[in-house]
């Protein structure tokens, strides 16, 4: 199964209205999963209930690309596009994802202190079973996570 | 007068509507061409090119044109319905109309047209049909339910374009993997024909936040932009369901006058 991954951030000292969780150059190249994210739960993992004992803030959902249908090199996204290239974005550049966590931060996480947020990749396990281990294996991959807060 | 089609939900259906619908399904899964359901059920994932657009707000006009040039074929194939729509929020899930055995060309389908050599070893398994290993109905299964009304109705109070897209993409996918199987995976997912009422509802909601929030269009995309493989569509003129010649009024009364 995949692994979880954990990001350190610092809350706000001010009062916000909206707080956003994003996530940037997530992997998107094989199964489909839901990313689980708890707060200040460093030994979350897929079997962890959602709920607020456990610091359950959310989850964003991935919807895969299945693995590579072509041959090699078929799914690399190329590192710079040439000028003059008008053709569509390659289908596998990573993408950003947000969540939505006004209400979880505030009861979770006091004014001004750090915390962690744990992401716990989540293949529904009968789909799992179903699927190469290739594709259900180092399936999370997420270059940087921000905390966005609006006042 | 523009003739318009209003897209229902899938429990609201007549029986004939429903006989209609898996008639015409049923003819498009037989056919083999360019009208068929594997050559339209293929533009999204396998064969390659897989063209369907997902994580940018393409997202929403992208999928808008695709359900519209099905939408076409199948009117062709004689259904005298639109595609309808299915309220996973309703917690329910699947629709009467969509569950079944083999002998119901809504409850699955024939996984054809794709060649051996694109299902390799690291890919997913090569499948001859559709399955599905749906998961818990009812309120108060968290990420493990489907998206509840409430989720929905949060959805439709944002007034960003691309903060709505994103949120609602996010929704859509966590329905793919609720629904399980072939429509848990970009490369298959199109051949369930809930795929279809799935992503009916999608549309639908953005119509439903259009509707909520006029004049906030599309963000950044340019209007002009085309929506690859659907040659007549750009953004711009995906835009307004009524300009599609559909809608999704919830419920419709008319009368003729007189003195």
């Amino acid at each position: 199964m995949a692994d979880a991954l954990m990001v350190t951030l610092s809350c706000p000292a001010e009062p916000y209205v909206r707080a956003d969780l994003e996530f940037h150059g997530v992997d998107h190249s094989k199964a489909s999963y839901e990313g689980r994210l708890f707060i200040n739960n460093a030994t979350a993992g897929p079997g962890t209930a959602t709920d607020d004992a456990n610091g359950y803030a959310g989850s964003f959902w991935i919807f895969g690309h299945g693995g590579c249908a072509g041959a090699e090199g078929h799914c690399e996204p190329p590192r710079e596009r040439r000028a003059f290239d008008f053709r569509p974005a390659h289908q596998l550049i990573p993408v950003s994802k947000r969540v939505i966590v006004t209400g979880r931060l505030r009861a979770l996480v006091a004014p001004g202190a750090e915390f962690t947020v744990r992401i716990v990749p989540v293949v529904r396990p009968e789909h799992a079973q179903a699927l190469p281990v290739s594709l259900v294996t180092d399936l999370l991959h997420v270059e940087r996570v921000d905390l966005l807060t609006y006042q | 007068m523009a003739v318009r089609r209003y897209r229902k939900s899938a429990t609201a259906l007549t029986s004939a509507e429903v006989a209609a619908l898996r008639t015409a399904f049923g003819k498009m899964q037989a056919l083999h061409d360019d009208r068929g359901f594997e050559y339209w059920a293929g533009i999204h994932g396998l064969p390659l090119p897989i063209s369907c657009v997902h994580g940018t707000p393409f997202f929403l006009p992208w999928h808008r044109a695709y359900l519209y040039y099905f939408e076409q074929h199948v009117l062709d194939a004689g259904s005298t319905v639109s595609l309808p729509w299915w309220d996973w929020s309703a917690q329910a899930g699947i629709p009467a109309a969509y569950a079944g055995d083999s002998a119901n060309p809504l409850a699955g389908a024939p996984v054809t047209g794709i060649p051996a050599a694109q299902f390799t070893g690291q890919n997913i398994p090569e499948v001859d049909r559709t399955s599905r290993q749906p998961g818990p109905t009812g309120p108060g299964h968290g990420p493990h339910g489907l998206p509840s009304a409430g989720q929905v109705a949060d959805l439709m109070k944002l007034s960003d374009f691309e903060d709505f897209s994103t949120q609602l993409e996010d929704l859509h996918n966590q329905v793919h993997m609720w629904v399980g199987g072939t429509m848990s995976e970009i490369p298959v997912a199109a051949f369930d024909p809930l795929f279809w009422a799935h992503h009916t509802m999608i549309d639908r909601i953005w119509a439903l936040w259009q509707l909520a929030h006029p004049g906030a269009g599309v963000g950044t995309l340019p209007h002009g932009h085309p929506l690859g493989p659907f040659p007549t569509l750009t953004v711009g003129q995906v835009l307004s369901v009524t300009g599609l010649g559909y809608d999704y009024a919830a419920a419709t009364s008319s009368g003729s006058p007189h003195g």
